[in-house]
């Protein structure tokens, strides 16, 4: 019951375009995808400025120089052959950010990004597996209350305590993590997972498992 | 004689040079070690005053939890009592959002975590009663005069250890990995906050997400309906999917859950996807597409046409869309079952349709399978012109229906008054029954979606 009322009060509370014209970055636009074009330029000496996500006109004349230094068309607008050249992938996504009183947009990204820690070579099943772990524990009532505060407790998720989790999410780890707040939980349920090769806690390991996808077990 | 003299001092003086060497080396050496150890003192010491505030903060708000909680026990005021309600769960979700941050075993922390969750929402539950005139009932009492007995033993247990509580060393002793089996010297604060420090925390029942008492019934759509076996189930994701889709079948992962599954794997010409066939009556759980990143091409309305198709001819009745989103080169379209002209919305099934083909890629139906029922629906106590004075003046309302919304303890029958209010259109809940206002969704119409907040 609970599900369905979160389900239907908050379906989907981000409003993120993901429209397939806009796979580029140019003068006006804002967002981490400009920070990130602006610390690789600035990384490699074409951009002095301050890295501030707003693409102006030192960031215009920093992507210039750099697309007359690499043989691209100068044209001071980041598009799929200047990402590739800079080593970036763009995403296609303008922001609009939306409050709401559900899953946000950062929560959003958040998940996107501890999916993409945690599970980056595991098929997609195991990645939205993972997501709806995280759900099911905010969920719970022994657990933290907030996507959020799951994530950041203590050493609850590896890739929280090594750092991983703040690699740039790949598409597939935001679509699974959209995914995963849709409802689709392959786990079933499920608390908790771990890798059975690496995992020593006789606790966990006395966890009811429920199924194994990829590299990972996953119990209740 | 000289030649070789010369070639001993030689000798020497390289020697004594590379000695120095190694000694101003060694010394550099330390000196940077020195530093780098007073750099994770520092580091550390930051850590761990945050840790310090937030543990200290559960002990002073565990303390003030159990004051309200006998300043309730001999209030008989329905003010009085309202307000030391909303004050512990406030309380209560802090000690929560604190003990989150602690650096603790999870066996260690869950107890207290789950005791302080069911506190909060319980009090949260009974301050709605008290409001909607429903005063704390006998055995409300008594489940409160339990918690209270179970709080003060946890006061009286962290009373015991304020020494080490103050000092640090408790937080010092207790940082271990989340998921490690306890050490046999374990720290006392650890026992503290477990789940066996001895005491025991009763089983609450009550209208709330966290309580004991709550259990999610079967699954409804599926009642009365045959086992059927794994080949049974291949068969059942072919033919759902379409058998002229379909390159290749196997059997996929199963899954357990509150309805069991069995997994196949199908190879389409939109790649793999991964059906869930109920074990009980046969029925698709949920298809997930392994990749998407599709093109573009397709018009929301039209996929959310096609996706009606697909359900209809699937013997879903008739669905009606309401909310979407696109990501990835994937509309997610979500639907709601109709009875009549009542739209049912714990009946919910969201599909995924390629933008650009317009072929049906997943569909997620956890909760129609667990809601969908034919209900008989009792008579509107208030009429629509009645229900629609209790609709704020300030909201411009363009269209009204009846509809079954899903809420904390169940499902009420509803008028959903749709309106304008300063350019936002909001969807307005009024009880069919009792005519409140139960609950108010704000639409946010973006290129990515249509949403609610």
């Amino acid at each position: 019951m609970r599900v369905a009322l979160v389900l239907f009060t908050v379906l989907v509370c981000v409003g993120m375009q993901w429209s397939q014209a806009a796979l580029t970055l140019a003068w006006g636009d804002r967002g981490d995808e400009v920070i990130t074009v602006q610390r690789k330029l600035k990384q490699w000496g074409y951009y002095t400025g301050t890295v501030d996500g707003i693409f102006g006109k030192s960031t215009y004349d920093a992507v210039v120089y750099f697309q007359k230094k690499n043989g691209l068309k100068a044209d001071g607008v980041v598009g799929s052959s200047t990402a590739a050249a800079m080593g970036i992938q763009l995403s296609g996504a303008k922001q609009v950010t939306v409050s709401a009183s559900g899953y946000s947009d950062n929560e959003v990204r958040l998940l996107a990004r501890l999916i993409h820690g945690e599970a980056r070579g595991e098929p997609y099943i195991g990645k939205v597996a993972v997501g709806a772990v995280v759900l099911n524990r905010v969920r719970s009532s022994s657990f933290p209350n907030t996507i959020t505060a799951v994530i950041y407790q203590p050493g609850a998720f590896d890739a929280v305590s090594d750092g991983q989790i703040n690699l740039t999410p790949d598409n597939d780890s935001l679509r699974a993590a959209r995914d995963a707040m849709n409802g689709w939980d392959p786990s079933g349920g499920c608390l908790y997972y771990y890798n059975p090769s690496t995992a020593t806690s006789s606790w966990i390991w006395s966890r009811s498992i429920r199924l194994s996808i990829g590299k990972h077990n996953f119990a209740v | 004689m000289e030649k070789q003299q010369g070639r001993a001092n030689l000798w020497r003086n390289v020697l004594r040079g590379g000695v120095l060497l190694l000694l101003a080396a060694a010394v550099g050496l330390g000196i940077w070690g020195n530093q780098q150890r007073l750099a994770v003192q520092t580091l550390r010491g930051k850590l761990v005053a945050t840790q310090q505030r937030a543990m200290l903060e559960v002990v002073s708000k565990l303390y003030d939890i159990e004051v309200r909680l006998n300043k309730l026990l001999v209030s008989s005021g329905v003010l009085q009592g309202e307000q030391l309600l909303t004050e512990l769960k406030r309380q209560a979700e802090d000690v929560q959002t604190n003990l989150a941050q602690l650096p603790m075993r999870h066996q260690a922390v869950s107890g207290t975590i789950k005791f302080v969750n069911q506190l909060g929402d319980y009090a949260g539950a009974l301050s709605q009663n008290i409001t909607q005139g429903r005063p704390l009932s006998d055995q409300d009492i008594s489940q409160l005069e339990s918690m209270l007995s179970n709080c003060a033993q946890l006061n009286l247990q962290l009373q015991g250890i304020e020494a080490d509580i103050v000092s640090g060393k408790a937080l010092e002793e207790a940082g271990q990995l989340f998921w490690q089996d306890p050490l046999p010297n374990a720290s006392p604060i650890e026992r503290v906050a477990g789940s066996d420090n001895g005491i025991d925390y009763p089983s609450l029942v009550y209208d709330g997400p966290f309580s004991d008492g709550r259990h999610q019934g079967p699954p409804l759509a599926l009642a009365g309906l045959a086992d059927i076996s794994q080949e049974q189930a291949i068969a059942l994701a072919i033919d759902f999917v379409g058998p002229e889709r379909v390159q290749r079948s196997g059997p996929g992962i199963n899954t357990e859950g509150v309805i069991p599954t069995y997994g196949v794997s199908l190879l389409t010409d939109d790649g793999t996807l991964n059906v869930q066939v109920s074990r009980q009556g046969g029925k698709v759980l949920w298809i997930m597409p392994e990749m998407a990143g599709f093109g573009g091409g397709l018009e929301v309305g039209d996929c959310a046409l096609k996706a009606y198709e697909f359900l209809s001819s699937r013997g879903y009745g008739h669905m009606e869309p309401n909310y979407w989103q696109t990501y990835d080169g994937v509309a997610v379209i979500n639907f709601a079952a109709a009875q009549g002209d009542v739209l049912l919305y714990p009946d919910l099934v969201k599909v995924q349709v390629r933008q650009d083909t317009g072929a049906i890629v997943g569909i997620e139906s956890n909760n129609y399978l667990m809601n969908h029922q034919v209900r008989t629906l009792t008579r509107p106590a208030i009429t629509k012109e009645q229900a629609a004075d209790m609709v704020s003046s300030r909201l411009t309302v363009d269209r009204t229906r009846l509809c079954v919304i899903p809420t904390e303890t169940g499902e009420r029958l509803c008028y959903e008054f749709g309106g304008t209010w300063s350019e936002r259109y909001y969807l307005v809940y009024i009880d069919a029954q009792t005519g409140e206002e139960i609950n108010i969704l704000q639409i946010i119409d973006t290129e990515g979606g249509r949403l609610t907040a």
